[in-house]
């Protein structure tokens, strides 16, 4: 199902792949800072410089779109490309993971 | 509040912005926090208890967004001011972990590429303003000393324009190779 249109923005980064993932609802800049932190355990942390350059790359490639503007804090969601990129990113790691899984039971079996 | 002002100069270079930081950062763990940045390195500092803070600078010579100010703002960041380009940011340092405004290797080299074109356009942007001061103020037939002192001082900034932008594009490749 995976089109040449969503491959090539494949693999995504672990920024990218966090923050689309926080973007299944609408959220703005310091809410998906949060989120992301939350969503890794603490592990994934975004300075907000970065954030704001990613939002834009993101809306560039239609991945993401502004959905509310409040003051000046700017709430973004996921389009259906984005949608899509994400299902395809979470199939790839499965697959990735099953094998990788797989080859590290073999390789612990042969030496015991 | 009576908090006693003091003035410091200290002069960095372009790519010496990670050295600034921590400069900055060692004075406030001294108790004197930055007020505002000055042009050619001179620091306004209060004085006071001594803090752990985390400074970051950004470059851009355009005014920031609105909404870029408030991402940084809500994540807790404090703005001190704009220096030739540079925007000053300060963040308190809780439980060992530093902040940061940048944390990946693509938006950190596209800081120091926002420089480096800085550097690039300030040549023409040289003989543009610095021409035209020089050249209306003394409007007629120019002496060859004249004229000699122009390109002089045009080579000048040339050179160290090229200076800057080698060390600027130095420090990119760093960051490229060192993945963050």
């Amino acid at each position: 199902m995976a089109d040449k249109e969503i491959s090539k923005y494949l693999p995504l980064t672990e920024a990218t792949y966090y923050i689309l993932l926080a973007l299944v609802e609408p959220l703005h800049g310091y809410g998906v800072m949060q989120k992301v932190e939350a969503l890794s355990g603490g592990d994934v942390n975004i300075g907000p410089g970065t954030l704001y350059g990613a939002f834009t790359n993101l809306v560039k490639e239609g991945l993401i779109t502004m959905v509310k503007e409040e003051e000046r804090r700017k709430s973004y969601a996921l389009t259906e490309k984005g949608r899509q990129l994400l299902a395809e990113q979470v199939r790839r790691l499965e697959i990735m993971s099953r094998n990788g899984q797989a080859i590290l039971v073999q390789l612990s079996k042969a030496r015991q | 509040m009576n908090e006693k002002i003091i003035r410091k100069r200290k002069l960095f270079f372009s790519w010496q912005d990670g050295k600034e930081e921590v400069w900055l950062g060692e004075m406030s763990r001294q108790g004197l926090h930055l007020i505002e940045p000055g042009q050619f390195g001179r620091f306004l500092f209060a004085e006071g208890p001594a803090k752990e803070y985390s400074y970051r600078l950004d470059y851009n010579r355009n005014k920031l967004p609105e909404d870029y100010l408030q991402i940084i703002r809500d994540a807790g960041w404090e703005y001190l001011g704009k220096s030739s380009g540079w925007h000053y940011w300060r963040k308190e340092i809780n439980s060992g972990k530093v902040p940061e405004l940048f944390t990946d290797r693509e938006s950190k080299v596209q800081k120091y590429q926002r420089l480096l074109v800085g550097y690039i356009t300030s040549v023409p942007a040289f003989l543009y303003i610095i021409g035209l001061a020089m050249f209306k103020k003394f409007p007629g037939r120019h002496p060859l000393w004249f004229v000699v002192l122009f390109i002089c001082l045009f080579m000048t900034w040339i050179l160290f324009a090229a200076m800057n932008a080698i060390m600027i594009q130095l420090r990119i490749n760093e960051i490229r190779k060192n993945k963050g």
